[in-house]
């Protein structure tokens, strides 16, 4: 069973200027006894996230909510294992997906069918799978011809169909999303819509930050309001 | 399904060598971005990747009588050493110049997706050693033009070519996390890599030093170099270099190896 466990999760992130990211910036001020860029050896450091305690159980569908900056996207990738939390531990069961970039590794002077290959690459599918999931990606994304172009000729709305279609054939044990997927025209909003339900129903467990509260209402079951970097509350429905 | 507890300084090293072990799995990942680099830098061009090739044939032709003519050489014995020294310093210094960038490169795949660190730097190694392999080819015309046959000797090269892969990993990883850190050593570690190209015997012959041929014993880049062009040049590298070699690649090895494990969870924070 696929299940996330934080206790007592802290994050601090570094903020680096350009005097602290700077070498010659650092001897300078070692060497002077930090008279001169005094300035430039305290790097400053935003707390994220505060003492986050939270349960997450299979069938959970988790809407993160809260202002900008309060720590929605620090703790998807938390819950994605890219940041390490500075202190608690987090536990995690099952394969995490996450699509907190969805046109990630899209390569612009590549054609639609090779961007398939390295974006269903690093989702982690064999080429077997990705293979197989081809005519899928083909029919659903309707880009036709324009597979065997470059995506550099493709409009943006283009672009974000073919991510969008690529992103989506996969079967995900726990699936991370940051933002409601937005996809280009009317026409293909409804499909796009269906289609994330679908991979939403598949999945073990959802967690998805938005501020469209419509988005969050039709499709999770458990609400988490976040307020700088704590937990204000968690609603289960 | 896996399972996995991260809690913060235990088991550092553990999870360092999980993500060697798990970047080489990533083969399928890294290789095809390796050849999607090439690719994209040469796309909509003729002659594709052997621009490479022919860049290198161009400087051979063009430094090598002059610096023979300099260096009152024979060009029949200086083109050969210079072509096959110009070619290997491009493998080695290009490792070093893509190594600073081997995490910032993959900012955005490192801060979206969890994929193991060691896999950018395989990458950026792969994508080197193909391009060093088309650089290769620009030997050829000048080995058939001066009448060089081909030799057994020459294999010698491929371990040479191993042992470079070797260095270049840990100084990869050491680079890179420095560069990710501090984002002028970049440009340090490029003035130095240009310094470098001078005082490694590439452009001139370390018998001209006389006496003081222990500058050019004591450069670790030349111990690099001399390993892929010793064996091809027909000069066999002796013993003392192969020691070198190894005993630079132990020294970087021990400095990556704490270095990543230390701050491999900070990498993201600072791409």
């Amino acid at each position: 069973m696929s299940s996330i466990v934080l206790k007592n999760c802290s994050l601090d992130l570094p903020v680096y200027g350009a005097g602290n990211r700077s070498l010659k910036q650092m001897v300078m001020s070692a060497a002077t006894g930090g008279r001169i860029a005094s300035d430039s050896r305290k790097i400053t450091i935003v707390n994220a996230l505060s003492d986050i305690d939270l349960n997450i159980r299979a069938g959970d569908r988790v809407g993160l909510v809260g202002n900008n900056g309060a720590g929605k996207t620090s703790l998807l990738r938390i819950l994605a294992g890219v940041y390490a939390p500075s202190s608690g531990s987090i536990h995690i069961d099952g394969h995490v997906t996450s699509l907190i970039d969805v046109t990630l590794g899209m390569d612009h002077e590549a054609t639609g069918y090779d961007n398939i290959l390295i974006r269903g690459l690093i989702l982690g599918l064999t080429r077997k799978k990705i293979r197989d999931v081809t005519p899928d990606i083909e029919s659903f994304s309707e880009l036709g011809e324009y597979l065997s172009m470059p995506v550099r000729t493709y409009s943006s709305g283009m672009v974000l169909r073919l991510a969008f279609s690529i992103v989506t054939c996969i079967h995900p044990d726990i699936l991370l999303m940051d933002e409601w997927l937005s996809v280009g025209d009317a026409t293909f909003v409804s499909k796009a819509e269906e289609r994330l339900k679908r991979l939403v129903d598949k999945a073990s467990i959802l967690v998805l930050a938005s501020h469209n509260p419509r988005v969050i209402s039709s499709l999770c079951n458990v609400l988490v309001t976040l307020e700088h970097g704590r937990l204000a509350s968690v609603e289960r429905q | 399904m896996s399972s996995k507890t991260l809690t913060n300084r235990h088991h550092e090293w553990r999870q360092a060598l999980a993500d060697f072990r798990e970047g080489i799995e990533k083969y399928p990942v890294w290789s095809i971005l390796a050849w999607q680099d090439i690719r994209q830098r040469y796309r909509r061009s003729v002659l594709g990747p052997f621009w490479i090739t022919l860049t290198m044939m161009v400087t051979i032709a063009g430094m090598g009588p002059l610096y023979a003519a300099l260096l009152r050489i024979s060009a029949r014995d200086f083109i050969p050493y210079l072509a096959l020294g110009l070619i290997a310093w491009g493998f080695v210094s290009s490792l070093i110049l893509d190594g600073n960038t081997s995490f910032t490169a993959a900012d955005s795949m490192i801060r979206s997706v969890k994929l193991p660190l060691s896999m950018h730097v395989l990458r950026m190694i792969l994508r080197n050693v193909i391009i060093f392999l088309h650089n290769i080819v620009a030997y050829i015309p000048f080995a058939i033009y001066l009448g060089i046959r081909p030799s057994w000797l020459w294999l010698m090269a491929i371990p040479g070519m191993f042992l470079i892969v070797l260095a270049a990993f840990p100084a990869a990883i050491i680079l890179g996390i420095l560069c990710a850190r501090f984002r002028d050593m970049q440009q340090i570690i490029a003035s130095i890599v240009q310094l470098a190209f001078f005082l490694t015997p590439i452009i001139w012959k370390p018998e001209l030093l006389g006496s003081r041929e222990y500058i050019a014993n004591f450069n670790p880049l030349y111990l690099f170099v001399d390993l892929l062009r010793g064996p091809v040049y027909g000069q066999m590298p002796g013993i003392r270099v192969y020691i070198g070699a190894f005993i630079v690649i132990a020294v970087l090895y021990a400095i990556a190896f704490p270095l990543f494990c230390r701050y491999r969870q900070r990498i993201a924070f600072w791409v």
